[in-house]
């Protein structure tokens, strides 16, 4: 796998990652913008990912599917991205892909229109236990902010949508050094980087000036919603507390340490399930934000209060014990080794490649950083865990 | 593709592809999906995943699995058309020793499950028990699932299709480590096994490795009971605290798979299908709405998330689509194609994909890989697909209605 990164004409931050044999070709144009803004309305970021697909006259839909490409547009806390994949005639997918996403066009009709398709796909997340319960979390650990704002709005946000707003957002922040393209697939680097080059149509326009992240404090510490499920289900998160740490060695260093403490080869986590206080839908992630960044635990129990006990407790047993070296090394070699396999799909690099472009992390930073971690950047980490730092979110029947 | 029988009834595909840094590898255990042992196959997974002879507890089989670079292995219960598999499943790096190693991990896991006073660990098929009877009620949670799982189980009522791959809840009690473990020696001496192997190997050294699988011919039938007629028909409503409103409906077609494959795709599987254009883009009924085409039986399933006020409409609107699909222009019909070749050839890129498309392939005929579908595809006439919606109607609509009032009572 090769990777070429160089800025395209307009400033446009450009990936290219040749997958030799893939069928694939992707392209995604992204955007630093996303939900988690500061005086917007909530919502307004994936409202506008919406309307852009509209155009003068062109069906910007019919047009990749006459071509046998599929497009597509997700929005999330810092990054609204626009996608297709084809297997064959990329350099016109490329240019479908660049002309709309720099030449919307919408009245406030169709704005309207689309507050019902926006209404019901609100509905939609709002039936889904484990979107309410990941996103109540979200809420739940940050007092001020802006990631707390769920990436749809609510139906009473969109409703205060309208045209000029969206327009004077996309002016703002659709522009070249605030963007980035990542094309990966079985495209030889260079040849890619001119056609991109030469396609790039979107106006140049400044990055936008990072924020330092607000004051912040846990703004409750439990979130509880009953829903028509089974069996309760949670997300306990702590929060980031120390953001100087590179975004490499945050991710790196937390993923290791959350797998130590109750990944499904410890005795912990083999102890929880075998009393049925776990099951096997428990997982845990790292959340990595520019401005903001969490250890999240997620499952499904009668008892997560059970489960915070028992992950303090192992944090402290670690802070006395240590942690012993097979240990250690059998996790850091599975954390690289799924590191590595991600690069088996083609979606999965260009989702990771975009969501680290606005992150200033490399790949390389991330395979160097598993390669020379040790036990004591790791044990550092513990200070994660405290009993002030963290939220709980619980979706009950 | 090189396709070779271990033994009579044990067959392996392996499927080499370079360009993964992994390799993939379902061992799958073939049961006809039957009320009698549904219940049992399900609780089985749960079991063995918990420990075996070698790795007595749960931990030390994910130990094992994290030391071979972080490889994955699950014993998982799948339900496919009318048939249960039990897929004891492993990906891992091809680095080293690895995939042996793994290979070696899973053939534990299959031959010498752990075992306590003549059956297996009470204690496992207690915690397997309690999962079970779990997951049976989980099916509510997800209740987009929820509605697709209900619909077949009332439109195909009689049929294996129309049994819940779960299980269930009613049959866990008498299930004792003994019976059970008499049931896993029973199906694992006489069901058909295949051997789907995907990725980055060496097909003369898989082939080594395989070798453990050797226990034996057998003679694997897996007819499925038909019985359409006992299936119920018309629309079947059920409340629920939701707040959008789930519908799936669906109705039969026959014929040929790659032509139903082809209409499918213009009625509602695009994102520029007939039913995402009319439903959802003129009309705004809907965020999502779509439609699929069953390979196990040539049926098609629609899928939308809708508000009960609109339920006539929709349904309206997608009969109406039925009755005017002999309209679909040549064009339609190429540019649908060409989009349904070009899935097919994307399934190349990754390896579940290329299992789940063989595995169909095994199941129900037709083509074990992407070239083999997309020949399928080409041969399909223009008309024929025309033709497929002919008279065809929602023939069991199953509608998960949401709370409050409907626009006629308020």
């Amino acid at each position: 796998m090769k990777i070429l990164e160089r800025r395209l004409k307009n400033g446009t931050k450009c990936y290219i990652i040749y997958k030799k044999g893939y069928v694939m070709k992707q392209a995604m144009f992204s955007v630093n913008f996303g939900a988690a803004e500061k005086g917007f309305v909530p919502g307004l970021a994936h409202f506008l990912e919406h309307k852009v697909f509209e155009q003068r006259e062109l069906n910007v839909f019919d047009a990749f599917s006459s071509r046998c490409a599929d497009v597509n547009a997700f929005t999330n806390f810092n990054t609204t991205a626009f996608y297709f994949n084809c297997c064959d005639k990329f350099e016109e997918n490329l240019k479908t892909l660049l002309d709309f996403t720099a030449n919307p066009y919408f009245d406030e009709e169709s704005v309207e229109r689309e507050k019902g398709i926006i209404g019901e796909e609100i509905k939609m997340y709002d039936d889904d236990p484990w979107w309410q319960v990941y996103f109540n979390l979200i809420r739940a650990m940050y007092s001020e902010n802006p990631v707390k704002n769920s990436i749809a709005g609510t139906v009473e946000d969109i409703r205060k949508i309208n045209r000029d707003m969206l327009m004077d957002c996309y002016h703002k922040f659709y522009c070249g050094e605030n963007s980035a393209l990542v094309i990966c697939g079985d495209i030889e680097p260079e040849k890619a980087f001119y056609l991109a080059d030469d396609l790039i149509t979107i106006k140049q326009g400044k990055r936008r000036m990072k924020t330092p992240p607000p004051a912040d404090e846990i703004d409750k510490k439990l979130i509880d919603v009953n829903m028509e499920i089974s069996k309760p289900i949670f997300n306990i998160g702590f929060r980031e507390n120390d953001l100087n740490l590179s975004p490499a060695d945050r991710l790196c260093t937390s993923r290791i340490l959350l797998d130590l403490i109750i990944g499904e080869s410890t005795e912990l986590y083999g102890d929880l399930y075998s009393k049925g206080v776990l099951d096997r839908d428990f997982s845990m992630e790292y959340l990595l934000g520019g401005s903001f960044g969490a250890a999240i635990f997620s499952g499904v129990s009668d008892n997560a209060f059970a489960v915070i006990d028992s992950i303090m407790k192992r944090v402290n047993e670690i802070k006395l014990r240590g942690i012993n070296d097979s240990d250690f090394e059998r996790t850091v070699s599975k954390l690289k080794g799924l590191f590595l396999k991600g690069f088996n799909s083609i979606d999965g690099i260009a989702a990771a490649q975009t969501d680290y472009a606005f992150k200033d992390i490399e790949f390389a930073d991330v395979y160097n950083k598993y390669n020379n971690i040790t036990k004591d950047e790791v044990l550092n980490r513990l200070s994660l865990f405290s009993e002030d730092n963290y939220a709980l979110s619980l979706v009950e029947p | 593709m090189e396709i070779y029988d271990i033994n009579q009834g044990i067959r392996a595909y392996l499927i080499p592809k370079d360009k993964f840094s992994v390799c993939c590898m379902s061992v799958l255990v073939k049961r006809r999906l039957d009320r009698g042992e549904v219940t049992m196959n399900a609780l089985l997974a749960g079991v063995l995943r918990q420990g075996c002879e070698k790795y007595p507890e749960i931990t030390d089989i994910n130990k094992a699995a994290a030391e071979l670079d972080g490889a994955k292995t699950d014993i998982v219960n799948m339900k496919k058309g009318g048939v249960q598999l039990l897929d004891f499943y492993t990906e891992v790096l091809n680095n080293n020793d690895n995939l042996r190693r793994a290979v070696d991990l899973v053939g534990e896991l299959v031959l010498r499950p752990l075992k306590e006073d003549g059956g297996f660990k009470k204690a496992y098929v207690d915690r397997a028990k309690t999962e079970l009877r779990a997951a049976i009620k989980a099916m509510k949670d997800d209740k987009r699932e929820y509605a697709k799982n209900r619909l077949i189980s009332e439109m195909f009522a009689g049929e294996s299709f129309g049994i819940y791959g779960d299980g269930y809840e009613d049959d866990i009690d008498k299930i004792t480590p003994v019976k059970l473990f008499e049931h896993y020696r029973r199906i694992i001496g006489e069901s058909g096994i295949d051997i789907i192997v995907v990725g980055n190997f060496d097909s003369e050294k898989i082939k080594e490795y395989l070798k453990q699988f050797d226990i034996g011919g057998r003679k694997a039938d897996l007819k499925e009971k038909e019985n359409p007629g006992e299936g119920k028909t018309g629309r079947i409503t059920e409340d629920m605290d939701v707040t959008q409103g789930k519908l799936c409906a669906g109705f039969r077609c026959g014929g040929d798979y790659y032509t139903l494959v082809c209409a499918n795709e213009i009625l509602g599987r695009s994102a520029n299908s007939r039913l995402f254009t009319n439903v959802r883009e003129k009309e705004g009924l809907c965020y999502y709405i779509t439609t699929s085409a069953l390979r196990c039986n040539n049926a098609v399933l629609l899928q939308a998330g809708i508000s009960k006020d609109n339920l006539d409409r929709v349904t309206e609107l997608v009969e109406k689509e039925l009755s005017e699909f002999w309209k679909v222009s040549d064009d339609e019909i190429n540019t649908a194609k060409a989009n349904i070749i070009k899935n097919y050839e994307l399934t190349d890129d990754r390896p579940e994909s290329i299992m789940d498309l063989c595995l169909g392939g095994i199941l129900w005929g037709g083509g074990l890989d992407s070239a083999e579908a997309a020949a399928g595809i080409k041969a399909v006439s223009n008309e024929d697909i025309r033709k497929t919606f002919k008279d065809k109607k929602l023939e069991t609509i199953y509608f998960l209605r949401e709370a409050g009032d409907t626009d006629e009572n308020s």
